[in-house]
């Protein structure tokens, strides 16, 4: 295998992940279970580990401890995985690669970018999703005539059979995309019942909407049960396919689209994790008011990371940050006070101003008082305030 | 209503040391408002090749050094000019009347040589650092350009070093320098330094006869003595070393050169 030539997606979840990868020098996709030699690779107690973390951990030494041991353990797992397939230098032959996770939690995303800085896999050509930007990418490189209107997905999970639908906005340049989570069912035990059932569920999923494609997802589906079931979904010239690994290999495009080729410039995913809200601050730049953006509307909370520096001028202890709608052009202020900072000379308090997301409508805002050289020392004291959509 | 002022250059690892009065400077902005709050210490030579050095080296502002480098190079006016390339740099954050700054500048630029360098001794005093303080006073009054600046001038350099040598305890030079001070200026606050010195060195006879001497009135000397009567004594703190350790910090901070 040639220098940087794989493109891969990873589907980390709890019970079977699952890696797909495509060769460009081949034009390959190859998508398979991740094994570490002969076992099946798992990062049950990885995952639970860290989402757990502050709960088994209230000290907040014994869960660095704890977050270090399992951000080790998870890099070791993925490098062993990716060793079974011949990736013994994942830093030198991979071109890019993708993580999808079934939900985007903060502790779940610390553990991903661990993994990737511990095998040297740098931010631009490493990145993570949920599932749901996986079923976008996944849909976009089919045929276009597969989403050329809604399309639906219906996920079996055991007995839990969930639905949701990829609706397009043809009228935005460029095209925009939303995932909407639909109705969930319980299958009922007696499995004579489930055809009837899934028909209903069906019915009230697509109502009246227009599906060009629907996929249907999980162990627990079977043609034998669903006849008038699929009939239904067939009806109109809607296609209907039963994909298995789709997360995988959407996440493979996703890497593919975003470092091999950008195939649709066009469409654009305005996903759960994407900040709506623009945050900045008017400054004084070069000794002009200018208003100086920390957080841009349009990236995913997770990858929104801004610190800079700013001295204090005027009497008010306190910091304006200014936001705005990405579709909207109004501004609101919010005022961050900063209660027991020194009282100094005009102009002589530094501030380092940390800009972080929780998620894609809780936004956290640390300050820290740097002070003034040895003028006037650091306090160290740190103001965290919290801007909510 | 505050404001912010971005900070667009880094700050350095490794500080830029200030001798003259013993300051780490870690920034461009803490730069900048030191040379605007101290202008009697910022000579001609202040933006040395070691200060353009640690520019480019440690805050990594190379535009800055290239413009400091050409305004060296052109020789005109390079201080001001410097200054104000400072200020620049930093949106004039710490100047609030650019043009009565400027102004400053010009008139300092004009200052005679003596009067340029007691300011400078004044800023050190003010800095704690009399040693230094003291060197450059000194240095004034073996200047040959004193004579247009009149006895008030010399005066106030007298009485400026005599309080700082009695800061240093070196009593006798202070009782000295206060008493050619009073000579000169004939001043109460001149005469009121110079009781002091006496009071505290030579104690309550001395300033008794002393105050007889210079026809100092009733009612002055009676405030000065018991605003010294009522002066504080220090109390040791309990741990020793400490306290011995404060004081030579502050020895050697006040008398570095």
């Amino acid at each position: 295998m040639s220098a940087r030539e794989l493109i891969v997606g990873i589907d980390l979840n709890r019970n079977q992940p699952q890696i797909c990868y495509y060769e460009r020098e081949k034009e390959n996709t190859v998508t398979a279970p991740m094994k570490v030699g002969n076992d099946m690779a798992s990062f049950r107690e990885i995952l639970d580990g860290v989402e757990n973390l502050v709960h088994d951990f209230p000290d907040e030494t014994e869960r660095d401890r704890r977050r270090s041991e399992l951000e080790q353990k998870a890099a070791e797992t993925m490098r062993k995985a990716l060793y079974t397939l011949g990736l013994n230098d994942p830093e030198s032959q991979i071109a890019g690669i993708t993580i999808t996770v079934p939900h985007l939690t903060r502790p779940v995303v610390h553990l991903v970018q661990s993994i990737y800085r511990q095998l040297g896999l740098a931010k631009v050509r490493a990145f993570l999703q949920d599932y749901k930007e996986s079923c976008f990418y996944h849909t976009i490189y089919q045929k276009r005539e597969l989403w050329n209107r809604n399309v639906g997905f219906f996920i079996f999970e055991g007995e839990k059979v969930s639905f949701l639908s990829m609706n397009m906005n043809p009228q935005t340049r460029p095209v925009t995309f939303t995932m909407e989570e639909g109705i969930t069912i319980s299958l009922k035990q007696d499995r004579s019942l489930w055809d009837e059932q899934f028909y209903n569920m069906i019915n009230a999923s697509l109502r009246q909407n227009m599906y060009s494609c629907i996929f249907l997802m999980g162990d627990t589906f079977d043609r034998a049960w669903a006849g008038r079931s699929i009939a239904l979904l067939c009806r109109a010239g809607r296609k209907v396919f039963v994909v298995d690994n789709l997360y995988a290999r959407g996440a493979c495009y996703t890497s593919r689209e975003k470092v091999v080729q950008r195939k649709f410039p066009d469409c654009l995913y305005l996903g759960d994790e994407i900040i709506r809200n623009n945050i900045g601050m008017k400054m004084y730049i070069q000794g002009r008011e200018t208003y100086y953006p920390l957080i841009a509307a349009g990236v995913n909370w997770y990858e929104a990371d801004k610190v800079c520096e700013c001295i204090l001028i005027g009497k008010e202890h306190e910091l304006r940050f200014l936001i705005s709608r990405m579709d909207e052009n109004d501004r609101r202020v919010s005022v961050m006070q900063l209660p027991e900072l020194d009282d100094r000379p005009d102009g002589t308090t530094r501030l380092q101003i940390h800009l972080s997301c929780e998620s894609a409508k809780r936004c956290v805002i640390e300050v820290e008082d740097l002070g003034f050289g040895d003028m006037y020392p650091a306090t160290g004291k740190v103001w965290r305030e919290i801007l909510e959509e | 209503m505050s404001m912010a002022v971005l900070c667009q250059v880094k700050r350095a690892e490794h500080p830029f040391y200030i001798r003259d009065i013993d300051l780490n400077i870690y920034s461009i902005e803490e730069l900048c408002y030191f040379a605007d709050h101290n202008l009697a210490l910022v000579e001609e030579d202040f933006f040395d090749d070691a200060l353009i050095g640690w520019i480019g080296e440690e805050l990594q502002d190379h535009n800055f050094v290239r413009t400091l480098e050409r305004i060296r190079k052109e020789g005109v006016q390079p201080l001001g000019r410097m200054l104000h390339a400072l200020n620049a740099e930093t949106g004039w954050i710490y100047v609030q009347d650019r043009e009565a700054f400027e102004k400053t500048l010009d008139s300092n630029r004009r200052l005679p040589g003596p009067e340029r360098l007691r300011r400078r001794a004044d800023s050190l005093v003010g800095y704690g650092k009399y040693t230094k303080a003291i060197e450059e006073y000194k240095r004034i009054l073996v200047m040959e350009d004193l004579e247009g600046l009149g006895e008030q001038f010399l005066g106030t350099v007298y009485n400026n070093m005599g309080v700082s040598y009695a800061r240093l305890f070196e009593m006798d030079e202070a009782i000295e320098c206060l008493r050619k001070a009073c000579d000169s200026i004939g001043s109460r606050d001149a005469l009121r330094n110079y009781l002091c010195a006496v009071y505290l060195a030579r104690g309550e006879d001395a300033f008794e006869k002393l105050a007889d001497e210079r026809k100092a009135d009733a009612e002055a000397r009676e405030a000065l003595l018991s605003e010294i009567k009522s002066m504080k004594v220090p109390e040791p703190e309990e741990d020793v070393n400490t306290l011995l350790g404060g004081w030579v910090r502050e020895y050697h901070r006040e008398t570095a050169r």
